[in-house]
């Protein structure tokens, strides 16, 4: 179990090495095994063979009537004997052997008659014969055994009978040392180990080759990722031609793969490169808001100086606006020493086109404005301005009023905007009730209502767009006009204008959390506080 | 913007799912417009399951209210939710859009 973990760990090359590996030495170990057995076998069959051979063999390197001849220890002349004993020794030689001799038996003696050996006289006597010289006499056919030889250690050895004219029994030995049998086993050991491993040696190079032959693309493949991955796509994997035998695609698994893979890579390119292109059109969509967002501040008024009209109005106006600018307006100048105008608006859609409706509407209002002191003729003529001409029906719900700052008498139109929230001293919150009319700028030649609202001291009068009442919470609610009412008449009675402003902002930015902001949230909050009256 | 349409003899049904925002708004207007190129004059758009309506939403009901008139067709709008409803009368739109209750009503306000 653990060595199968390990081995599914192992790289591709290592898991094809590894198994023709463990075969190779397997394979090879049992060959170099089983043939040294059957050599051995050989070996000693080889060996019995030929003492049998120059056992057999002897008889005829004699003179024919050598064995009749032999009858007492002076009946062979001695340079006879040792003429015999140099053929013998040569043949014996030839054959491979250690000693062939002839002996003959006497009185439960026994003395060599002939001999291989130089060394061996006529008649020398053999006092302690070998077991199978004993074991052949029961016989006396050929004997073939392993025989411990009191004198001359243990031999391999053939003994047989052999018969002259007279019917006298010989005995033939050839016999060779054991231990020169062991030689030539060990001999053929080494020669088999040596084999054995020469071909493991060849196995484990060409299993090594061929896991690597093998596993090579792949390697490559996988250097290549690297490379790809460290070097941002840039790499080209058709350069590597190990991976394209033919620059192509072949049948080879690892260059379909590599084919594929080239395919992938252009196809990420190309994904990359659109990406890009899409990053750069959004920076450039962006950097538009942002010039939108700045066009739409420089056509705000700058701060309300509370000195004016005496410091009888107090007047706190903030835009902000959302990451995609809303096209929110807000305006309001003195017309003069007792009027002043106020307007509030919301131009439909977002960004760079409701940015510039707006910076037109703001421009048309200012001008109607000087040239008509009543609201809904300045509605009137912005609306046919806008109208003109405009395909896109990009509208703005306007709101614009006129103070009169020493009775507190409001003339206002309303443009199809939200309507404002009046908090009156007592702390009472209700929506300023007017008829409403159709937004500007959308369809020409509509008309607008006039409409009055008469403050009383401490009155505070909230004009907002839907940036404020349809700020999403993360729960997908609406902060709502009710929340709005319930946040203006819970703020202290004796709040200022910029107070009761930061009070409602701070509502909403509490009621929305984490939630972007989706829409401008502007507002204009006017206190009417006559002469004398407490200012700020 | 969920938008399924159904064309009927009397007009071309739209039924409108979601918010009609900055978003939504474009989605309904190709919508819409695609209907009209194809020659669907008359116009009904079912509200029952729109929340919230913007100005960018607005502007879109304008656009295709142009769209139609230009080809003599109509346009209508039912089963407008009550803060929907609130939004077409203060910014005017009751005054230039027909609203019903519901279908049956709008399909009537379209002959």
């Amino acid at each position: 179990m653990r060595l199968a973990n390990w081995y599914r760990r192992q790289p591709v090359r290592r898991k094809i090495f590894i198994p023709f590996f463990a075969i190779t030495l397997l394979s090879s170990t049992l060959f170099t095994i089983y043939g040294f057995i059957q050599n051995v076998k050989a070996i000693e069959n080889e060996i019995d063979k030929r003492l049998l051979i120059a056992a057999l063999t002897m008889p005829q390197l004699l003179p024919a009537d050598y064995f009749d001849r032999v009858q007492t220890p002076d009946s062979i002349p001695e340079a006879e004997h040792w003429t015999n004993t140099r053929r013998l020794d040569t043949f014996l030689r030839n054959v491979g052997g250690t000693y062939l001799y002839a002996l003959h038996k006497e009185s439960n003696r026994y003395y060599f008659v002939a001999s291989a050996a130089t060394d061996t006289v006529y008649w020398a006597e053999y006092t302690n014969p070998a077991p199978n010289v004993y074991e052949v006499q029961k016989t006396w056919e050929p004997n073939i055994s392993t025989t411990p030889d009191p004198d001359y250690g243990l031999l391999r050895s053939v003994v047989m009978g052999h018969k002259d004219s007279a019917g006298r029994r010989f005995i033939i030995g050839a016999d060779i040392h054991a231990y020169e049998v062991e030689a030539l086993k060990r001999r053929a050991f080494l020669n088999f180990f040596m084999m054995g491993f020469a071909s493991f040696l060849l196995a484990v190079v060409f299993s090594y080759v061929a896991s690597t032959a093998i596993t090579q693309p792949l390697t490559r493949l996988s250097t290549f990722t690297r490379r790809l991955v460290e070097g941002g796509f840039s790499a080209d994997i058709r350069l590597d031609a190990g991976l394209f035998p033919d620059g192509n695609r072949t049948l080879a698994e690892t260059a379909i793969l590599a084919f594929d893979f080239d395919q992938m890579q252009t196809n990420l390119a190309a994904h990359i490169e659109q990406l890009k292109l899409t990053q750069s059109a959004r920076e450039r969509a962006e950097s538009e808001l942002r010039i939108a967002g700045q066009i739409q501040e420089t056509f705000l008024p700058g701060p309300f100086a509370p000195a004016q009209f005496g410091g009888r109005v107090q007047l706190q106006a903030a835009m902000k606006t959302a990451k995609q600018a809303g096209g929110d307006l807000f305006d309001y100048f003195a017309l003069d020493d007792s009027h002043l105008l106020f307007a509030i608006g919301d131009v439909s859609g977002k960004g760079m086109p409701a940015a510039m409706f707006m910076s037109a509407a703001v421009v048309l209002l200012r001008s109607a404005a000087k040239l008509w002191r009543d609201p809904a003729e300045i509605l009137r003529r912005v609306n046919d301005d806008l109208a003109l001409r405009n395909e896109s029906c990009t509208f703005v719900t306007l709101f614009a009023g006129i103070l009169d700052v020493r009775t507190g008498e409001i003339v206002f139109a309303n443009g199809g905007h939200n309507l404002p929230r009046l908090r009156t001293a007592a702390g009472a919150v209700a929506p300023v009730p007017a008829k409403t009319n159709m937004v500007v700028g959308a369809l020409e030649g509509q008309t607008f209502s006039r409409e009055t609202l008469a403050l009383r001291p401490g009155d505070v009068l909230v004009l907002y767009t839907d940036g404020v009442t349809e700020a999403f919470n993360e729960a997908d609610r609406l902060y709502g006009e009710e929340r709005l009412d319930r946040c203006l008449g819970a703020l202290p009675a004796d709040a200022s204008a910029a107070e009761i402003l930061q009070g409602v902002v701070a509502d909403v930015a509490a009621f929305a959390g984490a939630r972007e902001q989706s829409d401008d949230i502007t507002m204009l909050v006017l206190r009417y506080a006559p002469a004398g009256a407490k200012t700020t | 913007m969920e938008l399924t349409v159904d064309k009927q003899t009397q007009a071309t049904i739209v039924a409108a799912k979601g918010k009609l925002d900055a978003a939504g708004a474009p989605e309904l207007e190709t919508r819409c417009k695609a209907l009209i190129q194809e020659g669907a004059g008359r116009l009904l758009l079912d509200f029952a399951q729109v929340e919230y309506v913007s100005s960018a939403g607005l502007r879109s009901l304008l656009v295709l209210a142009k769209a139609v008139k230009s080809v003599g067709g109509g346009l209508a709008l039912c089963g407008l939710v009550p803060a929907v409803r609130d939004v077409m009368s203060i910014s005017g739109f009751d005054n230039i859009l027909p609203l019903a209750a519901d279908r049956a009503a709008a399909l009537e306000l379209l002959k």
